[in-house]
């Protein structure tokens, strides 16, 4: 029998080397050598779309790459989750509404940035693309989230970004919730100018940018 | 080793739909503005007035090619431009089954109507095509596309030809239509999206052959312009290489292009939609194909 690193490996490297149907067998074979779920979805699946990312960053993987590789990290997780102890699976996470502004259906991008902080340890809700602004605000209500994550490709839909901001603010529910933004023509400059919290340029950086803003909130709500 | 391959950062791209002013200036009704010939007739040549260019351009979105090819096109209100409802397919085999393009009918049909009522107005016109992964985009996701690249290669050549085939048509049929430059832009496919692998093979196997074939159709009333993101990535991988035209005087970049037609066959270093830029040095490079 394979020892529980061999097959947390194998894990990874599908994910990393793209092997989308091979990921379920190694995830099955996991699953019936009696190792715990939660560590084949973080030492397995989730360490292999770190490396994935890490490639991305070297320009090693472009976003074709990424997509697919978590297209493995998905299938993964399909097999793996339904194992996971309920205590495991109710275990509170940070909540991040993510869409692509009105207007605008690029939605690359921003699919990158949800798989990203998915696979970060943070709850997404996606709206898809195309999302009307009021939307933003009323899933960030329902759910309570920590973060709303947009983005857009075009500059005339750029405008968005601070309409939503506004409405938040209206709701008053501004300080409750950090705004991240990104896509093609946004800048940090125009992140401030709206109000947003946070900027960034790739999917990478959006995990360092959100990892950053809840832990200054966890220190001054532990203040 | 993949050569490094450049990206032309363009904002004009990241732009569409119609500004408020050119909505209640020229009162804009919608779906219309985008569906009927008369009436996108009338604008473009409004347009072309009011920001004082050499050219009417059409269409004014980059979902004609799509919608065609059975895309669901959300025609808006104006202020976003037609973008793309949802994926009209789901999957890659899917995309073999498509028809060819029927150019008497649907919008694609009004705009070739529209260039043919521009001309008859004695007007020059520029219709910009879009490139294979902007159409693919609207029809369907493209990871999709990705995916069966790595595990079905014969799959996905036989759409990027039929898109290729297809293309050539509609070109053929703008130029019959009175067109006097046809720009060609794939923001969606740019080197920044899809990553230098997929640029370069997309370039070699389909971009460069597809222009090949299309440049013949150059003749002494029409040229064929690329954005300078598609010039970019053929200059950066050496399948196309500058030639530089001294026209000896400060000259608007639109009509630089004019000028070039009869003597070139493909132009392309600026935007077409930048109606203002100028060329001081008073020099256009036209590309020749490797």
């Amino acid at each position: 029998m394979k020892s529980k690193e061999e097959i947390l490996k194998e894990l990874s490297d599908c994910v990393v080397d793209m092997e989308d149907k091979l990921v379920c067998g190694v995830a099955e074979e996991y699953i019936q050598a009696g190792y715990p779920a939660l560590d084949g979805i973080n030492e397995g699946l989730v360490d292999g779309m770190q490396r994935t990312a890490e490639l991305y960053e070297q320009e090693e993987y472009f976003i074709p790459e990424l997509l697919i590789c978590s297209d493995a990290m998905y299938n993964g997780l399909d097999v793996l989750r339904p194992h996971l102890l309920k205590t495991e699976s109710r275990q509170e996470k940070h909540k991040i509404v993510i869409g692509v502004v009105e207007g605008d259906t690029h939605d690359i991008g921003k699919n990158l940035v949800r798989i990203m902080l998915e696979a970060a340890g943070y709850e997404m809700h996606d709206l898809g693309r195309d999302v009307a602004l009021q939307s933003f605000v009323d899933k960030a209500k329902e759910i309570n989230a920590n973060v709303i994550a947009m983005s857009t490709l075009m500059s005339t839909t750029m405008p968005g970004m601070g309409q939503v901001i506004e409405m938040l603010k209206a709701e008053g529910i501004r300080d409750k919730v950090k705004v991240i933004i990104g896509g093609a023509p946004i800048s940090p400059a125009f992140a401030q100018k709206i109000g947003a919290d946070g900027y960034s340029a790739t999917a990478v950086d959006a995990v360092k940018l959100v990892d950053k803003l809840m832990r200054a909130e966890s220190e001054k709500i532990g203040a | 080793m993949v050569q490094k391959i450049l990206d032309y950062k363009c904002k004009r791209a990241n732009a569409s739909g119609f500004n408020e002013k050119t909505i209640t200036g020229l009162q804009l009704e919608f779906p219309k503005s985008y569906n009927d010939a008369g009436t996108m007739a009338a604008i473009s040549i409004a347009i072309k007035k009011e920001e004082g260019s050499p050219v009417c351009l059409l269409p004014f979105c980059h979902t004609v090619e799509a919608e065609t090819l059975g895309g669901i096109i959300n025609l808006s209100d104006g202020k976003f431009g037609p973008r793309a409802a949802t994926y009209a397919y789901t999957s890659v085999e899917e995309l073999l089954h498509l028809s060819d393009i029927d150019f008497n009918q649907g919008r694609i049909g009004e705009v070739l109507k529209a260039c043919q009522m521009i001309k008859s107005q004695g007007e020059t016109i520029v219709l910009e095509v879009s490139g294979f992964f902007t159409i693919l985009n609207s029809l369907i996701d493209v990871t999709k596309i990705f995916k069966a690249w790595r595990k079905n290669v014969e799959l996905v050549d036989k759409i990027f030809s039929f898109l290729a085939k297809n293309l050539y048509s509609f070109i053929e049929e703008a130029k019959k239509a009175g067109v006097a430059m046809v720009s060609y832009a794939d923001p969606a496919g740019s080197v920044n999206i899809i990553g230098p692998k997929y640029t370069e093979l997309v370039a070699r196997n389909f971009t460069v052959p597809f222009l090949k074939k299309t440049s013949d159709l150059a003749d002494d009333n029409f040229i064929i312009h690329l954005c300078p993101k598609t010039s970019l990535i053929l200059l950066s991988l050496g399948v196309a290489e500058r030639k530089t035209i001294d026209l000896s005087q400060r000259i608007n970049y639109i009509e630089a292009c004019l000028k070039a037609i009869g003597r070139e066959k493909i132009i392309g270093q600026a935007c077409i939609k930048d109606t203002q830029a100028v060329l001081s040095h008073g020099k256009i490079t036209s590309l020749q194909l490797v």
